[in-house]
């Protein structure tokens, strides 16, 4: 009888013979060659954004499968399903809980708090900002942040741009901090088998140093500026943030489970769980909770919204761009980069630490940090042999990460095209008729990025190298 | 049947130099939500309806939608200056410079299908001639009324 054990037995033999498969490029091209061109091709697109990212990463990826780089297996096990499964699972926790209206509570409370004074809402909005990024995205942090902050402006009479301007910083320097807070994060972790704990003890420290130092040309510049009459103040203090709060019920049921998920972040290691599974679990459950009780029909309509809320251009875009890292990994172009890499640098660990952070920030500035760190993670770990061979200690080797990482997502900070988040704010302000524009915004912007990673590299020289 | 048969020809019209205030004084007065908007000829211009001068006082990022919950804010207090502010503004500020019209020939069917698909909803649709002088308007009660 053919039964499912027999069936999962024939499926697994099936599998086997499809992995032993290699892949062979169409007329024999050579596959380095075929690789690169698509990669750079595809890099190119990305970076003249004519054509959305996601269609022209799955556009790439289907060429290095369609070519012959890799075969379609090599292609799907090229796909980090540990950074997807994050990704969407806290996309869909954010979505649902946005609902309670608990993140516009934030806001008002930290304004509040700030007892209307100008610079004091400033820090406060920034402060609730840069928490929030760690924990959720930056584009959904500041989607609900910034028109909270316009209103508030409104009501203190002040221009928003100073606000906007410390909430874009502040959004990107919060999601360096931890392991879920940036995408480049959550594939240096998954890739490097980095926890979230490690992320905490590593980089959290540097980031609250950074944005603490950040404040002071922040104030210098902006904040020593801004006054307010005491008739503003009244008004902001009148703001009921509780009547913020929508849904009660939703409330305690998102909290609850946010709670549980980053204690199993927390004891991800020790439970022996990725980041994934505790994600897309903790998705799973507040689903069950906030459906339960509503008819079937009333909870299939609930579930198809929550889930239109998942940045589905994100997923596929991140599919399409491992398939095509894949593809230049396969051909050995990545292990080419990482010599040529290693021998620019002369093989010694220390400058290889600080080329990989100046120009992750420098060039993570200009172009998506999201393509750039999926070809520096299978970059970096060719690299790592030769420096383990070289007698680094391994927690050593975890510095060239950390400046990955810091590199990465603080380089966001430096153009208004560094990162979806500064885009997103500049796109809300302009509908408001305060246009965030690129050089007002790079004069600033870049000089205090290069100050955030000057003291990402004191940081990891002091403690790495 | 064509627009021709079932617009109304006595039609209330504001001059683009009518200021706020006169326009919301005649929303008020004739219970009507829209006004064609035209020049001493007879040209229509545009059309003004009470949710443009709503547009007008809310702060952008409320009409935008960036911001749609504003339970937490007791009372807008720039709303009640906006207002002040816009009661000398012209009409011509705030009006629809480019409404959707019609041809007194055109299909009563595309009359409705223009008012029921078009993204902003649609409480008059002026009937013009080929100049763009104003005959008459169409509003969603006239293609309804045929049932009554």
């Amino acid at each position: 009888m053919y039964g499912i054990a027999t069936f999962f037995l024939d499926l697994v033999a099936g599998m086997e013979v499809v992995t032993e498969s290699t892949a062979h490029t169409v007329f024999g091209w050579p596959p380095l060659v075929v690789a690169t061109s698509v990669f750079v091709l595809s890099y190119a697109a990305i970076i003249a954004d004519k054509v959305n990212r996601a269609i022209v990463a799955l556009l790439g990826a289907a060429l290095a499968v369609g070519l012959g780089v890799v075969t379609q297996e090599q292609a799907i096990r090229g796909v980090d399903f540990n950074t997807i499964g994050l990704l969407t699972g806290m996309m869909v926790l954010v979505g649902v809980t946005k609902d309670s209206g608990i993140f516009q509570f934030l806001a008002i409370k930290s304004a509040k708090m700030a007892k209307g004074s100008p610079w004091g809402i400033l820090v406060m909005l920034s402060i609730i900002t840069a928490v929030l990024s760690a924990f959720l995205d930056n584009v959904t942090t500041v989607l609900l942040v910034a028109p909270v902050t316009l209103l508030i402006a409104d009501e203190l009479r002040i221009s928003p741009y100073p606000l906007l301007f410390a909430e874009i910083n502040a959004s990107n320097s919060g999601g360096t901090a931890t392991l879920i807070g940036d995408p480049p994060n959550i594939m240096i972790g998954s890739a490097a088998h980095l926890t979230f704990n490690d992320f905490i003890l590593h980089l959290t420290p540097l980031i609250i140093v950074v944005f603490a130092v950040t404040l002071v040309p922040l104030w210098l510049i902006y904040g020593r500026h801004l006054s307010v009459s005491p008739q503003a103040r009244e008004r902001v203090m009148a703001f009921n943030e509780y009547a913020a709060i929508r849904d009660v019920r939703l409330l305690k049921q998102s909290l609850t489970v946010f709670g549980l998920v980053i204690l199993g972040f927390v004891l991800a290691h020790p439970l022996h769980l990725e980041p994934a599974t505790i994600a897309l679990g903790g998705a799973a459950l507040l689903l069950l909770l906030v459906t339960l009780g509503a008819g079937q029909e009333e909870a299939s309509h609930q579930l198809h919204e929550f889930f239109t809320r998942v940045e589905w251009v994100t997923i596929f875009f991140f599919i399409g761009l491992f398939i095509i890292v894949a593809g230049v990994e396969h051909a050995g172009l990545l292990k080419l980069m990482a010599e040529w890499t290693l021998s620019f640098t002369g093989g010694d660990f220390a400058v290889t630490t600080m080329v990989v952070l100046w120009v992750s920030a420098v060039l993570s500035s200009i172009i998506d940090n999201i393509p750039f760190v999926a070809t520096m993670i299978p970059m970096i770990k060719d690299m790592l042999p030769a420096f383990q061979a070289a007698g680094v200690p391994p927690h050593q080797l975890e510095g060239l990460w950390w400046a990955l990482a810091a590199g990465a997502c603080l380089g966001g900070n430096g153009t208004l095209i560094g990162a979806s988040a500064n885009l997103i704010v500049a796109g809300i302000a302009e509908r408001s008729g305060v246009p965030i524009r690129f050089l007002p915004f790079l004069k600033v912007a870049f000089p205090l990025m290069l100050l955030q990673v000057g003291i990402s590299a004191f940081y990891v020289w002091w403690r790495y190298l | 049947m064509k627009a021709r048969d079932i617009m109304t020809t006595a039609v209330e019209t504001l001059t683009p130099d009518a200021t706020i205030a006169e326009a919301v004084r005649h929303f008020s007065a004739t219970r009507r939500h829209a006004f064609p908007v035209v020049d001493a000829t007879g040209k229509l211009l545009g059309t003004v309806n009470i949710w443009h001068v709503l547009q007008h006082v809310l702060p952008p990022y409320i009409v935008s939608g960036d911001l749609p919950d504003v339970r937490f804010a007791p009372d807008l207090n720039q709303l009640h200056e906006r207002l002040a502010s816009m009661r000398e503004q012209p009409v011509r500020a705030i009006m629809n410079r480019e409404p959707p019209t019609v041809r007194p020939t055109q299909s009563v069917l595309e009359c409705a299908a223009l008012i029921l698909n078009t993204p902003k909803t649609v409480h008059l649709l002026p009937v013009v001639d080929d100049a763009g002088h104003l005959l008459g308007v169409v509003a969603p009660f006239d293609v309804i009324k045929e049932i009554a």
